[in-house]
């Protein structure tokens, strides 16, 4: 199962969207005060989003990283890392 | 010619024959109409100038020490979604960074076209040995300090035999700071050789070198002693108090231990590793930006980062040994952290490609708690500002450097490029993104800062970001008067456009360099 972000917006209490986690097969897992990530189905978010627009839905991505040290490469190289 | 003239409270630039004029998205805050009349009487008056649609060539702005007052740049409004919000707009990247730092609530969005999706072609691999009809052999070669021939261990070494091509042979010395370069030709003639040091020396370029095995390579050691680009910069003015009551959260690759770091707090958020480790993940480069803004020691055996009295938090996002890979909810918890711990500046330098809606919103937070967040554009050779540096409520750094800063055989002379500033030694490292998301530049060219196991020498936005939030620091712990304001985004604005008054226009235009250096 692919993982989602869901994200608090204003002054709404993530309790609103636990008690539905909880009632389907998503698992959460790890939340804080304004963020749940839970492992789930794509369409069991897509009708959460629906029932609890006041959360932002996304998938986790592992996207970011530190700007690549800027130096030279050999052609088709991955040896020089930051 | 453009002329650039900036005194400290107000002034004109003259953009006559200027950059090219570019098309943009002006946006409130949130959604596409203006939730405060401030911000929706400024979007009527962009409906509503009376002099700003000829290409007026003068950039009319006054600023006080907190506030911009009054900003009337280029503007020329071709479509109107809202009196009171979107607008579509055509403007000088000049008239844009001033219209940044007028109204930092303001989102600015590029105008963005889509293209169908071309297949990648793939890259050839050429090594020396493939391209050369001589037999291939190894060339060995050590790796010492100039000053008492000690053997350097784990320096990366590439040679280039054609530089355009990037062809060539690459190794990482051994214990006894030898390497064996698969090149061929005796002697072997290289375009360039560049050796990287993991710390302690200042990497070496050299061009058109003749090679011979068993020759020995000498690199420069630091010397603490030397003023670096960012010391040259910052060292007169420091106060002994620079960044005392400013909490500063580092959300990087962990920071120290260091001797010369004190870590007040902080966070791993890297799931699986532990919670309470956020000292450095073996990468270094979140020493290296903790350095740069709060290093306690004191110089020739230590060194001084801008604001030493700050207290610097650690948020490790980055999993051990490793520099990409950051997952966003990581990412957002640390910022979320930051603010729960009380961070007045949060220092981000990291990027990804895309705008990404999870940190946006964290972001949007830590703003609505007064926290200022401070960018690395990026390291990917004049591409667009990443994100979240180009995000509209993060302030977006990018890197110049000084010829002289460095070693006259440093790698550094390499990132020389276009455009030269007023001061013509100075310049807009090769390797830093640019756009109209650049707020400000600072120096990431052959900066000096604190490295695990001693001191190390770096290139980057990423040094030139800290540059910024620890000067922003010494601002903030100068001017008491913004610890007492309430925590929220009207303090963040009032940062920025304090950070605005102290910048000096370097010449290199406003899409490389925003609203300048800043200098406090």
């Amino acid at each position: 199962m692919a993982r989602f972000i869901l994200r608090l917006s204003g002054a709404n209490k993530i309790s609103s969207a636990l008690d539905a986690i909880r009632s389907s097969s998503a698992k959460v897992v790890d939340q804080t005060a304004r963020m749940l990530l839970v492992e789930a189905p794509e369409d069991e978010m897509m009708a959460l989003k629906t029932s609890h627009p006041e959360f932002t839905i996304a998938p986790e991505v592992a996207s970011y990283s530190i700007p690549p040290a800027p130096r030279p490469m050999l052609a088709g190289s991955g040896l020089v890392k930051p | 010619m453009a002329t650039l003239d900036r005194p400290g409270m107000g002034g004109v630039i003259d953009v006559a024959a200027s950059t090219k004029r570019e098309q943009y998205v002006l946006l409130p805050p949130r959604g596409l109409r203006s939730d405060n009349k401030e911000l929706g009487d400024f979007f009527g008056s962009l409906s509503h100038m009376q002099d700003p649609l000829s290409r007026v060539t003068r950039l009319f702005y006054g600023v006080s020490s907190v506030q911009v007052s009054t900003a009337r740049t280029d503007i020329q409004v071709l479509d109107s979604i809202h009196e009171d919000g979107a607008k579509l707009v055509e403007m000088s990247p000049e008239g844009l960074s001033i219209l940044r730092a007028a109204q930092p609530d303001i989102r600015v969005a590029p105008i963005v076209y889509y293209d169908v999706a071309v297949a990648p072609r793939p890259h050839i691999r050429q090594s020396a040995s493939t391209a050369s009809t001589l037999p291939s052999l190894s060339l060995p070669i050590t790796v010492v300090s100039a000053d008492n021939g000690q053997v350097i261990p784990g320096a990366t070494v590439i040679g280039f035999t054609n530089f355009a091509s990037k062809t060539g042979a690459d190794g990482v010395t051994d214990a006894n700071g030898n390497v064996a370069l698969g090149l061929s030709g005796n002697p072997t003639e290289l375009e360039r050789l560049y050796v990287y040091p993991r710390g302690g020396w200042w990497p070496l370029l050299e061009e058109n070198v003749s090679l011979s095995p068993g020759d020995v390579i000498k690199l420069t050691r630091i010397d603490l002693a030397q003023q670096d680009l960012l010391r040259e910069k910052y060292e007169a003015t420091a106060t002994p108090t620079d960044g005392m009551g400013i909490r500063i959260g580092v959300i990087d690759t962990g920071a120290g231990a260091h001797p010369d770091l004190l870590i007040s707090g902080g966070a791993n958020f890297v799931a699986g590793e532990n919670p309470a480790d956020y000292g450095d993940n073996g990468v270094g480069h979140g020493t290296h930006v903790a350095g740069i803004i709060g290093a306690r020691g004191t110089v020739p055996l230590g060194m001084r980062g801008l604001a030493p009295e700050a207290e610097i938090y650690s948020y490790r996002v980055f999993a051990q040994g490793t520099s990409t890979g950051a997952m966003n909810y990581v990412i957002a918890k640390a910022v979320d952290r930051a603010v729960a711990d009380g961070c007045h500046i949060i220092n981000l330098s990291l990027t990804t490609a895309d705008t990404e809606i999870v940190l946006s919103q964290a972001l949007d937070d830590a703003r609505a708690a007064g926290v200022i967040v401070i960018c690395a554009a990026g390291n990917d050779y004049r591409a667009p500002v990443g994100f979240p540096a180009s995000y509209a409520y993060s302030v977006g750094v990018s890197a110049f450097g000084r010829l002289g800063s460095f070693p006259n055989n440093a790698t550094q002379k390499g990132n020389a490029a276009p455009p030269y500033g007023a001061d013509p030694n100075h310049f807009i490292a090769d390797f830093s993104n640019v756009g109209p998301d650049i707020d400000f530049t600072g120096p990431g060219v052959g900066i000096v800062s604190t490295f695990p196991g001693g001191y190390g020498v770096l290139d980057g936005t990423s040094m030139a970001c800290p540059a910024i939030s620890g000067v922003c620091a010494r601002l903030m712990s100068q001017n008491p008067t913004f610890l007492g304001l309430p925590a929220n985004s009207s303090r963040v604005k009032q940062v920025h456009q304090s950070l605005v008054v102290q910048a000096i226009l370097m010449g290199f235009g406003a899409t490389f360099e925003g609203q300048g250096f800043v200098k406090v």
